[in-house]
């Protein structure tokens, strides 16, 4: 894989992981009503980010599979990379770079939003809220799956695409799972 | 300093009285009516009563008689924050309920007590005839300019 692939790779992993974590704290906030409750958001982060690395397992499985099988058919059968793994690379490549122009504006504002709410005082920290982290919220379904399909779009091959979207609802099922796992009405009794 | 809460629902005091315990604070709970004698003010002159979100509970013909209550007991300062209502409160509470909170009726009931939060003007009328002798203060900004920092707003009375 060349560099860039390794680059647009793991700049996707690390918005996932971010995205997942904030999604474990979505499902646990506001649960206790506790007033202090950082070391509770913690966990529930480590558990969003840790959801979401494990439920794109069969993504990243995939992945490799294509583009590692690929490559060693290509070594073992044509001799060489052209046709084989770095073919095999290039879709991958073409969505991945599709998804992160979608995805990195979005995940800019939202962390521009985030520090302005550590930052700013609780009247302004609401405005954070209110103009920016609630909608970003709302949206973020569309904007999951329109970089998933744009990027499936972009790549011309039905695999790659079939993953991009895998990798979407992978990444939009956390905070149900996390609600089924530690914090929905049935496992209040469980909370970190 | 002594911090009281009040409620009229049972099941809120037994879970705020718990949550307290777990985090050690210093302030106790009471179940019952915050302006009956005895149950939550000892000394008027001595107590400020503050309360969030439950000004757009009461219907506009009740609001003279709850700030009556507070000058019978005598006490020193009340501020009641509530919504500064408008188009731009109801937007803002929907979007916040439907990005916070999970619950249906969660969801529904923030928005229409947005709705229903009454305007500064009728407060300020309210609190004249109910609470003579206090100096009342309430400001709404105009309603159709979105003052975000602004979505509740207190309406504070002291003893003149
Ligand atoms: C919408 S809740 C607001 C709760 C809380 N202040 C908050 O901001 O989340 C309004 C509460 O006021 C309580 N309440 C209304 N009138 C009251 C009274 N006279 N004495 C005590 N509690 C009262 C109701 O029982 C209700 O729980």
């Amino acid at each position: 894989m060349t560099g860039s692939a390794w680059a647009v790779a793991s700049a996707l992993l690390v918005l996932a992981a971010l995205d997942g974590a904030f999604a474990g704290f979505r499902s646990s906030a506001g649960r206790t009503g506790l007033i202090r409750h950082r070391r509770g958001d913690v966990v529930a982060a480590a558990r969003g980010c840790r959801t979401v690395l494990l439920l794109l397992v069969p993504v990243l499985g995939g992945v490799l599979a294509d583009v590692l099988g690929g490559a060693v058919l290509g070594g073992a059968v044509l001799g060489g990379d052209v046709l084989g793994g770095a073919a095999r690379v290039a879709p991958y490549l073409r969505a991945g770079q599709v998804m992160l122009a979608v995805y990195l504006p979005y995940a800019a504002v939202v962390l521009a939003a985030l520090a302005g709410h550590a930052l700013l005082d609780w009247r302004r920290r609401f405005l954070a809220t209110a103009l920016v982290l609630g909608p970003g919220t709302l949206i973020r379904p569309v904007v999951v799956l329109a970089g998933a399909a744009a990027g499936a779009w972009a790549a011309h091959d039905v695999l790659v695409g079939a993953l991009a979207l895998l990798a979407a609802v992978a990444v939009l099922a956390v905070q149900p799972v996390a609600d089924r796992c530690w914090y929905g009405p049935r496992r209040r009794s469980r909370p970190a | 300093m002594e911090l009281v809460g009040v409620d009229l629902n049972a099941t809120l005091i037994a879970q705020a009285t718990r949550l307290a315990g777990v985090e050690r604070l210093r302030c106790r709970f009471v179940t019952g009516d915050a302006f009956e004698p005895g149950v939550a003010v000892e000394d008027g002159a001595r107590t400020i009563v503050i309360s969030t979100g439950l000004l757009h509970h009461l219907p506009a013909a009740q609001l003279p008689e709850f700030f009556a209550a507070q000058r019978r007991l005598g006490v020193h300062a009340f501020a009641h924050w509530d919504f500064d209502a408008g188009p731009w409160a109801t937007l803002g509470a929907w979007v916040f309920h439907r990005a916070r909170t999970r619950e249906a009726v969660s969801r529904h009931d923030g928005v229409l007590s947005a709705r229903r939060a009454h305007p500064a003007a009728a407060l300020l009328r309210a609190a004249r005839l109910g609470a003579d002798g206090y100096r009342i203060a309430c400001v709404d900004g105009p309603r159709w300019l979105p003052r975000l920092t602004h979505v509740v707003r207190p309406i504070t009375g002291t003893r003149a």
